[in-house]
């Protein structure tokens, strides 16, 4: 294992774990409107490190439980696209002929669709699914490109001997797939789901930033920048704070993405 | 005595680009008994992995097909028109086939151990810890004793160990026919012996029936008790080994013994057959071998010969046969 991929991998575990200490170590409860009447957008001090917002919130908690939110829900959002992804990747790839015809035309039309026009479409339409639509929305536009990928990485594998060898000893289909073609198929994968976790909370904050994706009270550094704006020249840390928030956490996973395919990714090699 | 595998007019066909056709094995038969093995020899390109391959239904398809008037019959069951069920029990359990390069014919991120009680549980329906006993049997039995073996992954074996677990693979199904495709070409000379030596042991304990599969004369010398010459897709020649290496009947056959370098005869250029095998898109007209000929005369170029028999045990598909005064001089 490399350096870049290891300083990648404890930057994206300290991520995670700050996430998940969030209840430990933000000071005030994130939704909680600590003074109405003077406590509104003050300055970062002692009592307040990043400074209130327009709510007089303490904006160092919020900032600590919308990590929570953008990080598990990129997560679970990429783990549904990988799965969906891999799975008619790998079918599309085995099979051939036309169901792996019909499997990638459809990826194709699909493809055609901005992503993001598609999430707003179907998020202002589901207005009740709360958190678990949009994560399963997330991950459900976001398995198209896995598909192809893992597809390409198919067609490839399964002219190697050893698959060849697998199905002259009689192995069944299913077994040749998921046993010998698929985990050689992993390098590629995890380096396309690394990535893909950092665009992930990309989109979530815009979404977010819109206010169709996590929705007030809840925190989340999209809707931070959000009612941040009427103050960008009065209280400028107010859309700072999340905003670097957000290109650090997406540069630290595109930095653990590319380690990972310069090491572990064979086509790189 | 009935033989294990029979073939009959195999005919494999792939499809060119333009409509065009070519048949890489056209109209092979061969009989191959228990306990016997049978050498296939000739050069690259002249059908021989094709044939290996189409034997176990494992052409690509498309491209490739096996002609409908071809006939495979496996312990008297018709291979070619079994359903896929039945076709993987005959894979593995009843012909089994090792590939020429034992390190890319190994799944590289599964442990040897794991590789082979996989097959033994498709084949026996033992349960993990039994089919991991017998993975550790089969491994001894290839020579390799060493239990640790198990947990490591193909890299960590040199070639001719990569070679030894590739064979225990293939007898974990206990197979009644053993297709070896090349396994040697890629070894160390010295290790090229002991497979194939570990091969004649193995065809005698178990009473199998090695088809091996090689270019090279001297692995089928040691080891062969028949052997059937292949060129341009045809079997050219059939005969018990000896009779193959003591009185080639075929010119091409004859040709090839004569490039193998031999210590009891002085050093010096070794004969060539003049002329480059031809492409399986376009196999000359009359007898396929006559371009290359010293023989070759009219009838030759016209007319393909069938296989001739020399004698009851020993034929070649060559005009020869029947004009033995042609021969040149």
């Amino acid at each position: 294992m490399t350096r870049r991929v290891r300083i990648g991998l404890a930057a994206v575990a300290l991520l995670y774990l700050i996430a998940w200490l969030a209840p430990l170590l933000a000071p005030y409860d994130p939704a909680a409107q600590l003074d109405l009447v003077s406590g509104r957008l003050l300055p970062p001090s002692l009592a307040h490190p990043l400074g209130t917002d327009p709510l007089s919130r303490d904006i160092l908690s919020r900032l600590l439980f919308g990590a929570r939110f953008s990080l598990s829900i990129a997560a679970v959002a990429v783990l549904v696209a990988i799965t969906v992804g891999t799975a008619v990747g790998l079918v599309a790839g085995l099979a051939g002929g036309l169901v792996d015809a019909f499997l990638m035309r459809s990826v194709d039309a699909a493809l055609a669709i901005p992503r993001v026009f598609l999430l707003i479409v179907v998020l202002a339409l589901w207005d009740t699914g709360g958190l678990t639509a949009l994560v399963l929305v997330l991950g459900l536009t976001g398995w198209f490109p896995t598909s192809r990928l893992v597809r390409a990485e198919v067609l490839s594998l399964r002219q190697r001997d050893f698959v060849l060898a697998a199905r002259g000893l009689g192995l069944p289909r299913w077994r040749v797939a998921v046993r010998h073609v698929l985990p050689n198929a992993v390098a590629p994968i995890v380096v396309t789901a690394t990535l893909g976790v950092g665009h992930t909370i990309l989109i979530e904050a815009a979404l977010s930033f819109l206010g169709i994706g996590v929705r007030p009270p809840l925190p989340s550094w999209g809707n931070m920048i959000a009612d941040s704006q009427a103050f960008l020249a009065t209280a400028p840390w107010l859309a700072t704070v999340p905003g670097v928030a957000v290109v650090a956490t997406v540069m630290t996973f595109s930095i653990l993405g590319e380690a990972l395919r310069d090491t572990i990714d064979p086509r790189r090699r | 005595m009935k033989p294990i595998l029979s073939v009959r007019d195999l005919t494999a066909v792939f499809a060119l680009r333009g409509g065009l056709e070519t048949r890489a094995v056209d109209g092979v038969s061969l009989d191959l008994f228990p306990g016997e093995t049978l050498a296939l020899v000739g050069e690259s390109g002249s059908g021989k992995t094709t044939l290996a391959l189409s034997l176990l239904r494992l052409i690509p398809d498309p491209p490739g097909r096996i002609d409908s008037a071809s006939r495979i019959e496996f312990d008297g069951t018709d291979v070619l028109r079994l359903d896929a069920g039945a076709l993987r029990r005959i894979r593995g359990g009843g012909m089994a086939m090792i590939f020429q390069e034992a390190g890319s014919s190994l799944n590289p991120v599964m442990t040897v151990g794991a590789q082979i009680a996989e097959t033994v549980r498709v084949h026996t329906g033992l349960g993990r810890r039994a089919a991991r006993g017998r993975a550790r049997d089969l491994l001894a039995d290839v020579g390799l004793s060493d239990p640790e073996r198990l947990d490591q992954y193909p890299h960590q074996l040199s070639g001719g160990m990569q070679q030894r677990v590739m064979i225990a693979m293939a007898l974990a199904g206990a197979p009644r026919v053993l297709i070896a495709d090349e396994p040697t070409t890629a070894l160390d000379v010295t290790i090229q012996l002991q497979v194939l030596d570990l091969l004649a042991d193995l065809q005698q304990r178990l009473g199998l029936a090695l088809l091996l599969i090689t270019h090279d004369l001297g692995v089928a010398a040691r080891i062969a008790s028949r052997v059937a010459v292949m060129y341009a897709g045809r079997i050219v020649e059939s005969a018990p080994a000896a009779r193959v290496f003591g009185g080639p009947q075929h010119p091409y056959t004859e040709a090839l013994l004569q490039a193998v370098p031999r210590l009891d005869r002085p050093a010096g250029r070794l004969p060539a057959i003049p002329g480059q095998p031809p492409r399986a898109s376009e196999w000359p007209a009359g007898c396929r071998f006559h371009p290359r000929c010293r023989h070759a005369w009219a009838r030759c170029r016209e007319q393909e010969p069938a296989l001739l028999s020399a004698d009851a045990d020993h034929a070649a598909r060559c005009w020869l046969l029947a004009e033995p005064e042609r021969r040149a001089q």
